[in-house]
């Protein structure tokens, strides 16, 4: 269905320019939602609620969620210009640190759900097609938030990055690294990004 | 000097309310931001163009990340920054949230919305008067009826009856410092003030626009003025403390983290 759905945005792409951009972005945000909803119904799970079952309900949501973001876009976006100069291994234990502490800080923030609305508010694609920013409101309590998920199109779509309140995540990460790469080498960074990962996967601090 | 103090104190209300916490360590993002239930999907929405991010590369400017250069912001005081971000590090953990934890324990939690209910409507000068000078009689209109409803149905702000009424649904708050950055004023550096955290220069000067304009600055005594602030501050310091922790969670470097986030997100409320 998927395959046909991109064949269908192609054609849309050759015969109709004008139309191209929305299908693509359509089909952006219908793998966005679907991923989603997919971790939505693992946490209604009534697994979920039991400490000895979790586990094994996190570990689906992980496999969930590892389908939906780009790390190699999102470690080099996050590292920058310095990227370049990491070498083949440098940049594989960077993004496995890297992934690691991004899906600690996402699976903590499941522990927070509470049945939180989000509306979909609108689509922006970029002038080629190959980019879409699909903008969402969050309803927490009374207040709302509102954010959005750039996606990039590789063979599938994908997130690299996700903006909060008008904050990119990937441009604070990239401010911090590179106040560490100021001081340290590549892998001073990644031992440091390794270890906020375990910390994160301990759940500490702020429990 | 002393009305310095006071002036700082009595804008902590302002910034403290939840919205701007939840803004201020944003990069956490709230408990759910990453969940996206497919349900109600806007038609108008959907086909809307505009960028919701201007402050942001436009997605066609979104290459050329590999280029560009981490800082957003000038920062020469970063030693005394980073002293006094220890400070308010410390505040929080060691003083704050002990404190906070005994007052929420023993103070139910209709009675903290209420006082911050009371506190956000009795700062509405502040965000009428700045909704006025960036040219948003709209916006600034809603500002008049929510507190007009809340003030007189509301029993004088405590509760929040407008809530999301339909024609008064809330506005962004709107502060000093933007209507500057609206006017063109540049952000000048980056600045982290013992206990009042995170701001640029120019939200340091607007903060003293914020004062002015905010009707519990005129009351005498000024040690009323101390302890009503304090109190303002203090009941809202949950939002803070809960922010602050999913920040520590996820920062690699918190200070370049939060100087990051602070800024983007000031320049992100001045664009929208």
């Amino acid at each position: 269905m998927k395959r046909f759905k991109r064949i269908a945005a192609a054609l849309c792409l050759i015969c109709l320019p004008a139309f191209a951009s929305p299908a693509a972005a359509s089909e952006a945000r219908d793998i966005l939602a679907n991923t989603v909803n997919q971790v939505l119904e693992e946490l209604k799970k009534p697994a979920m609620q039991n400490p000895s079952t979790r586990p094994a309900v996190l570990a689906d949501i992980e496999k969930i969620i590892k389908k939906l973001f780009s790390f190699e876009e999102l470690s080099m976006r996050a590292v920058g210009p310095k990227w370049r100069s990491f070498s083949p291994e440098q940049k594989k234990n960077f993004k496995a640190a890297f992934e690691d502490l991004l899906r600690a800080r996402y699976l903590h923030s499941l522990r927070g759900y509470n049945g939180e609305k989000v509306t979909y508010t609108g689509e922006t694609t970029s002038s080629k097609g190959d980019k879409v920013e699909i903008q969402t409101i969050v309803e927490i309590k009374d207040k709302t938030v509102p954010v959005a998920y750039r996606m990039l199109k590789t063979d599938r779509w994908l997130v690299y990055d996700v903006i909060i309140e008008g904050v990119s995540m990937v441009q604070n990460y990239r401010s911090q690294f590179q106040a560490i790469l100021d001081k340290g080498d590549a892998d001073a960074l990644i031992i440091l990004v390794r270890q906020k990962a375990q910390e994160s996967e301990t759940g500490k601090p702020g429990e | 000097m002393l009305k310095l103090v006071v002036a700082a104190f009595l804008l902590i209300p302002v910034f403290a309310s939840g919205a701007y916490a939840a803004s201020v360590f944003p990069a956490l993002g709230p408990p759910a931001a990453f969940l996206v239930p497919a349900s109600g999907v806007s038609a108008a929405a959907a086909e809307s163009s505009h960028t919701a991010n201007p402050g942001l590369p436009s997605l066609d400017d979104d290459d050329a990340y590999l280029d560009q250069v981490g800082q957003s912001i000038a920062d020469p005081l970063e030693g005394f920054n980073r002293a006094a971000f220890a400070f308010n590090d410390f505040m929080l953990e060691s003083v704050g949230r002990p404190l906070y934890d005994g007052y929420s324990f023993v103070t139910p939690e209709f009675m903290r919305t209420g006082i911050s209910n009371f506190f956000y409507n009795l700062n509405f000068p502040v965000r009428f008067v700045n909704n006025l000078f960036q040219g948003k009689p709209l916006a600034a209109g809603v500002e008049m009826s929510r507190f007009i409803l809340n003030s007189t149905a509301g029993l004088g702000g405590l509760i929040d009856v407008a809530g999301n009424m339909e024609t008064v649904v809330p506005v962004e708050d709107e502060d000093t410092g933007q209507t500057l950055g609206t006017w063109g004023v540049g952000e000048g550096f980056y600045i982290v003030w013992p206990l009042l955290g995170p701001k640029t220069l120019r939200d340091t000067i607007g903060l003293g626009g914020d004062y002015l304009f905010s009707p519990t600055t005129w009351i005498e005594p000024w040690e009323v003025v101390v302890g009503l602030s304090v109190t303002a501050v203090f009941n809202d310091l949950g939002d803070i403390l809960d922010l602050y922790d999913q920040l520590k969670q996820g920062a690699v470097e918190p200070y370049s983290s939060v100087r990051d986030a602070y800024v983007q997100y000031r320049r992100a409320k001045i664009l929208e």
